[in-house]
């Protein structure tokens, strides 16, 4: 019987993860190339749920033999409302300090462990700073590799001043390690993103192609499918499974957390009807929920501004409004023939 | 006693009881969720049958409950609850109900009906009605609250029978009881 | 398709879903959806209830409803700790008041209205809604063509069959008479 509950659309892949699926585009191996090449810093962004944080694990995984890869999730390690620079600072500290000692049996100085030890007490940036900087340097020098990479999630949930003014203080870290950080996209995109856009290289994990009119659609959905397969064990799928699965893979616009998440709600009501599979009936209601929730986020004019923007780059909707389709998923950015094409949300296609 | 003061009275006496309920505040949908649990609890029909109730509403006002569609059984075009085996009656029995409520939560109307087929093949068919207003010739005739018993649901001339207020909950646990004498209450 | 929120309330229930937000109308509505969601959820999960979100992130295998005392507090509270949420294997159930602040807060917060939102929003009033024009255009074609009032006028003068299809006729019938 299908455990439906494995689908976890929420659950990124992590390092070394099987159920990790290549994109089309190959973005972690791209990735993992640029900063083997030596660029950075290096700032990921797109719509939430298009796999950021996937893409980043399965860099790390392509890295970790030749780099010390030092993985930062901020959201999981602290209440990003109160979180500061000083904050982040201590966090990559204690993060890099328990690798070193826990997985790289680094031996740190002992004067270096009682700054980081005492830098709960210490509230200015500048000490943090200079700890961090002392760190980096005593792990690059001691471990086998040489050379670091920190790789930081979770500023896409912080006020995008906030993540500004943190990614600013990190940069000066670019000659010790190669950084890497998952952003929202109004964080590199608009008029205030210039420090930023300035400073870093921008990384777009963009939906996969799904519309049939942009070539690469068939590459898309595939990939979506096999990211379901993979989540559920199946070493095959039926005809008429495969038909439904592809229909969701146009409707979640080619962002995979919606692709799982419309796959999982339709596997709930395929229960409450004691179904063990989904049919269509599950896939409409599934589809349904989600294009419903989609609608409310809209405001005055949205529905206008997305189809005029269909087919285009974008580029002409008013910067606010083009930030808020980004960031909601409103709209969404393909790359089709080295071009980029807005169109809007698939499950806002009864709207338009 | 006869007449049709008598059963002039017992319409009264029936749309008393009817609007006495704006004052228990009930919510019809959760009330029938709770006697289908027990149902099911005693493996009548499936468990998921809490979710398979559903309530609808215009603007707030008058309120609809009866068997979505995600219901296992169909009668008609409408949705029902299969019902496995009882003593009377063979497996996949099927139970419909539909409520029309005020705003107030009395109600308007409702109609629960059990149709299935006897351990000996003959079809068997019961439905209560509680109409919205008396209509027909009069309330001996057209009992405000009544059960139609027959064989099938598309018969039109089922004989009407008078019933005392019972809310739809009761319809249901007396129309079950009398297919199992197990389900008689005992809370 | 027909879509309400008891089947809604029930896929949530039955599911491994770590968050959801309800969208209640008044108290009275509120003590109704408490009183659903503890019938409909499943016997081998324990529910409580509670007016913080503390207790979402100490009870991970229970349903947790939580009736914030400060809705908006309780927004800014999951906005920043979500990722914490994630560890939960049975819902937590936030309730939010409809056109109430937190509700306001929750849609300015975009990355955060997008996690919910891919969770699970649940708004009964919505879902339970009638959609008018549908649901008259659906009454004429079983009807033969009747309008909700002609119908009734044709069943309070007895020309309608006493059959079960024309009870359920009747209610939808009942449900349109005055739109």
């Amino acid at each position: 019987m299908t455990d439906w509950n494995t689908l976890s659309p929420h659950r990124p892949t992590g390092i070394d993860d099987h159920l990790y699926v290549d994109r089309p585009d190959s973005a972690s191996r791209m990735l993992a190339e640029r900063i083997r090449a030596g660029g950075g810093p290096f700032a990921v962004a797109g719509p939430m749920g298009c796999g950021k944080t996937s893409e980043i694990f399965a860099a790390a995984t392509m890295l970790q033999q030749d780099y010390v890869v030092v993985m930062v999730p901020l959201d999981r390690m602290m209440d990003m409302r109160t979180i500061s620079v000083p904050e982040v600072l201590r966090a990559i500290n204690s993060r890099i300090f328990d690798l070193a000692e826990r997985h790289l049996k680094i031996q740190l100085p002992d004067q270096l462990k009682k700054q980081i030890e005492g830098a709960f007490l210490v509230r200015s940036s500048p000490a943090h700073a200079d700890i961090l900087r002392n760190t980096l340097r005593e792990v690059r020098r001691h471990s086998i590799q040489q050379k670091i990479v920190l790789m930081l999630d979770g500023l896409e949930k912080v006020a995008s001043s906030v993540a500004s003014e943190i990614l600013v203080s990190l940069f000066s870290y670019s000659a010790e390690a190669s950084l890497v950080f998952v952003v929202s996209p109004n964080l590199v995109s608009g008029p205030q993103s210039y420090e930023i856009v300035n400073q870093a290289r921008v990384v777009s994990i963009d939906p996969v192609n799904v519309w049939n009119e942009d070539e690469g659609f068939v590459e898309g959905r595939k990939f979506l499918l096999e990211i379901a397969k993979r989540r559920l064990s199946l070493n095959s799928i039926s005809n008429g499974f495969a038909d439904q699965l592809d229909m969701a893979a146009f409707y979640s616009g080619g962002v995979p957390r919606v692709f799982l998440q419309i796959l999982h709600d339709a596997a709930g009501f395929a229960s409450l009807s004691k179904r063990d599979f989904p049919i269509d009936v599950d896939f409409g209601r599934a589809i349904a929920d989600q294009a419903d929730s989609l609608f409310r986020v809209l405001r005055d004019g949205d529905l206008e501004s997305l189809r005029l923007a269909n087919g285009t780059s974008g580029v002409e909707v008013q910067i606010d409004r083009r930030l808020r389709f980004l960031t909601h998923g409103l709209l969404l950015h393909y790359h089709v023939n080295h071009q980029v094409v807005a169109r809007p949300a698939p499950l806002l296609l009864r709207y338009l | 006693m006869s007449g049709k003061a008598n059963w002039e009275n017992r319409v009264k006496s029936i749309i008393a009881s009817r609007n006495a309920l704006s004052t228990d505040k009930v919510d019809w949908k959760n009330a029938l969720i709770k006697a289908l649990t027990r149902l099911a609890e005693k493996k009548f029909c499936a468990l998921e049958v809490q979710g398979w109730v559903s309530s609808k509403t215009i603007d707030g006002k008058k309120r609809l409950v009866t068997i979505s569609n995600s219901a296992d059984g169909l009668v008609g075009g409408h949705y029902a609850i299969k019902i496995a085996t009882t003593s009377n009656l063979n497996a996949d029995a099927l139970l419909t109900f539909i409520v029309t409520s005020n705003p107030d939560s009395s109600i308007l109307s409702y109609a629960v009906g059990l149709q299935g087929v006897q351990k000996n093949g003959d079809a068997w068919y019961a439905r209560i009605c509680l109409d919205p207003v008396q209509r027909g010739h009069g309330p001996c005739s057209h009992p405000l609250l009544h059960c139609h018993i027959g064989k099938n649901a598309s018969s039109q001339n089922d004989p009407r029978t008078p019933l005392p207020w019972i809310t739809p909950v009761e319809a249901v646990e007396w129309l079950m009881a009398t297919v199992e004498p197990g389900l008689e209450p005992s809370w | 398709m027909e879509r309400n929120s008891t089947s809604e309330f029930w896929v949530l229930l039955h599911s491994k879903d770590p968050m959801a937000v309800v969208v209640y109308q008044d108290l009275s509505h509120q003590q109704d959806l408490i009183d659903l969601l503890s019938l409909l959820k499943p016997k081998e999960r324990s529910l409580i209830i509670a007016d913080n979100l503390d207790s979402a992130l100490k009870n991970l295998d229970d349903i947790v409803i939580v009736i914030a005392s400060a809705e908006p507090t309780a927004v800014q509270e999951l906005d920043g700790r979500r990722e914490a949420f994630m560890e939960r294997t049975a819902p937590a159930v936030l309730f939010l008041q409809a056109g109430g602040e937190a509700i306001k807060l929750l849609q300015q917060s975009y990355s955060l209205f997008s996690w919910i939102r891919g969770n699970r929003l649940i708004d009964p009033n919505e879902l339970d809604s009638i959609n008018e024009t549908e649901a008259g255009a659906d009454f004429l074609q079983k009807s033969g063509g009747l309008s909700p009032k002609e119908w009734l006028e044709k069943w309070r003068a007895g020309s309608v069959p006493d059959t079960q299809e024309n009870a359920f006729i009747l209610h939808c019938a009942l449900m349109l008479e005055n739109e």
